[in-house]
């Protein structure tokens, strides 16, 4: 049997020695249970204790009782990382950190933009892209909506970037906003699907559209869309699963480089 | 189709392909080019019955115009299509060169579901090309004939236990909401402007001849070209990846939960597709493929490339996903209404959208799969990358593996 040599443009060669060339990360962990995080890059890391993941499913499994299918279920820990994210294990992972009082917070997009190498071929949750009240995950829309109007939005101001690092989830995983939470309307947000892009603004997000660039934004029409640096370093807010989580999604955490940015700004 | 220019006016767009916009027409042209019975549903008025009267026209005297009534019987269809004969009691042999004489292409059933469920029986069997008689089959024409039908059944689509919707289900390929895509203001402007005529004129015939010879050949090209293998892992996953039900930690299919579905998924996170969309049969991955095939043809008519048209390979499969799958029964109704507005095409964007964060994330894998089998390889690592929902690439790629070892 003679299959294609590619596959939706990736060459078939390269990618089987990528996988076949690919070592199994060392196992020198450092066992500390509330500083557990170890393969740095920068200030950028992932959950690679067996004992810290093991307490992250312990906070997900107690807090959210009946919500294991979204969240807990669906991580893993295998080959000395934790495996799996979706917007709701991100920003709960957020939370333990921060119940913990632990150095590391989750990384948002701009932690992100400083060391992509660091997230080749993973994605990374960062972020929810609030568009409109009709579309898809509009209750969800909805329900963060109406605390912002308290704080005078308007419709006018969508579409508004989130980030995922400050929310707060209730037992039935709607998203709360903090007096850490930032958000900001983000006109690229409602660029056309697959704009492509090179250079950023100070949050990390996509500042003017660069035709040569080979990283782009996908987006769509949903009422609230999930966020996440995917693996070939574009930007996707298209989404509306919020729940679906994959092998290849990492939870990156950071070390926060300057003071928190509270409350909401535009 | 570019010869042929119909009455119907309709520039709102259904679909974008390479950059190149698709109209209702095209889903007319896609639907002929792949021999796809298309139901058109709709409001009284929206032009469905012209859009399919210039279908007709491609096909001229070889396509035939029934209205359905609650009072027309299978004697009287017979009647129409002359079989009148069959009554008078004939041999075996004699009704197959009767059946054999009826050389239409196209039948258009307009307002379908006003026909008792015998006749449209057998208004089905004669868009697919036979005839039922006393309990035997018998094939008309030469082997090309489709259906175009129109009505209005609404909210009927959405109860499993309606006789009709599940009817349409099984025998129309392709469903189009019309009032979705209703012509914009420019279009009724230029409608209103030059003709004030609320009737389809039936009277007025073509000037352009037959197309029928470009339409069988277009056809028959679509049919016999190989499916590209992206389509084919596209299709799959759409029967076997969109099954996939991970229920508490335990693997399952929804096919095995059967009524269970969706209700067994709880607590899973909103907009998930495990509890918004069932996977599609292997009939439907069939229309799937063959639509996409026809998209393709049109967007090479239109300009794109031999590679552009190759780009757009995942594109074109989720647009015929789209069309065929919004109306299929395939949607979880009370999720659509909840959360999509009642908006079975929204529904499928978002499934699209997760089918689409889903090739984006494995096609690297899967290449890499392809690679180890051209290779004679089989290697754990690569197979281990494919779980879950993809534990049906992990499958094929080692069955494949294996037999070019042998």
């Amino acid at each position: 049997m003679k299959l294609p040599t590619n596959f939706m443009g990736y060459d078939g060669k390269k990618e089987l020695e990528k996988i076949e060339n690919e070592k199994e990360p060392e196992n020198n962990l450092e066992k500390k249970v509330n500083f557990p995080i170890i393969s740095f890059s920068g200030d950028l890391s992932f959950v690679t204790d067996e004992t810290f993941y093991k307490e992250i499913i312990n906070y997900l499994d107690k807090t959210f009782p009946a919500h294991q299918n979204v969240l807990s279920s669906n991580l893993k820990f295998e080959s000395n990382v934790m495996k799996g994210s979706n917007t709701y294990i991100a920003t709960a992972v957020d939370m333990y950190l921060k119940s913990i009082n632990s150095e590391y917070r989750l990384a948002t997009q701009l932690d992100l933009e400083q060391n992509l190498k660091f997230t080749a071929d993973i994605y990374n949750d960062s972020g929810l892209a609030l568009r409109n009240l009709k579309k898809a995950n509009k209750d969800q829309a909805i329900y963060l909506f109406n605390q912002l109007r308290k704080k005078g939005l308007t419709e006018k101001d969508f579409p508004l970037w989130f980030n995922l690092r400050g929310l707060n989830l209730d037992n039935n995983l709607n998203f709360n906003l903090t007096d850490e939470s930032f958000y900001k309307k983000v006109e690229s947000l409602n660029w056309k699907n697959g704009t492509s892009f090179s250079k950023i603004d100070a949050f990390g997000l996509p500042k003017e559209e660069d035709k040569t660039s080979s990283r782009q934004i996908w987006t769509s029409d949903n009422a609230l869309s999930r966020c996440y640096l995917n693996r070939n370093w574009g930007l996707d807010s298209y989404n509306s699963s919020l729940s679906y989580s994959g092998d290849d999604g990492r939870v990156v955490l950071a070390k926060p480089k300057f003071k928190k940015i509270s409350g909401g700004s535009n | 189709m570019k010869e042929h220019k119909g009455v119907y006016q309709n520039s709102t767009e259904l679909m974008d392909l390479g950059g190149k916009p698709f109209y209702m027409n095209d889903f007319v042209d896609a639907c002929l080019y792949g021999r796809l019975n298309l139901f058109l549903q709709g409001d009284t008025g929206s032009g469905k019955t012209q859009l399919a009267k210039d279908a007709m026209d491609y096909f001229q005297e070889k396509s035939m115009f029934i209205l359905g009534r609650n009072d027309m019987d299978t004697r009287e269809l017979f009647q129409q299509i002359n079989l009148e004969k069959l009554r008078n009691g004939v041999s075996s042999q004699e009704l197959k060169e009767l059946t054999d004489k009826i050389n239409y292409k196209l039948f258009v059933v307009d307002e379908l579901p006003n026909s008792v469920p015998a006749v449209r029986a057998q208004l089905f069997n004669l868009f697919d090309g036979f005839i039922e008689i006393n309990g035997k089959t018998y094939p008309i024409g030469d082997g090309y004939s489709v259906g175009i039908a129109t009505g209005n059944i609404g909210q009927k689509f959405t109860e499993s236990n309606n006789d009709l919707g599940r009817a349409l289900k099984d025998r129309m390929h392709v469903t189009i909401d019309t009032d979705h895509f209703k012509p914009n203001s420019w279009d009724t402007f230029n409608i209103l402007s030059t003709n004030t005529n609320p009737r389809v004129d039936f009277t007025k015939k073509s000037e352009n001849g037959s197309l029928e010879k470009k339409v069988l050949e277009i056809h028959n090209k679509i049919v016999s070209e190989e499916i590209p293998f992206e389509k084919l892992v596209v299709a799959n996953y759409l029967i076997h990846g969109l099954d996939y039900v991970n229920l508490d930690g335990k693997e399952t299919t929804k096919t095995k939960l059967k009524d269970a579905w969706p209700n067994a998924i709880t607590n899973h996170g909103m907009g998930s597709d495990e509890s918004l969309v069932l996977s599609v049969s292997a009939r439907a991955a069939k229309s799937i493929l063959r639509l996409s095939q026809a998209f393709d043809y049109i967007a090479k008519d239109k300009g794109l490339t031999d590679d552009q048209v190759k780009e757009n390979y995942f594109n074109s499969m989720m647009n015929a996903y789209k069309f065929v799958g919004a109306y299929s029964g395939v949607l979880n109704d009370l999720a659509v209404r909840e959360i999509y507005g009642n908006d079975k095409y929204s529904a499928m964007d978002a499934v699209i959208s997760t089918t689409k964060t889903q090739f984006d994330e494995n096609a690297p894998k899967i290449s890499a799969g392809l690679e180890m089998v051209n290779e004679g390889k089989k290697s754990k690592k690569v197979l281990d990358r494919f779980s879950g929902r993809w534990n049906f690439m992990k499958e094929f790629l080692e069955r494949a593996s294996e037999e070019n070892k042998k």
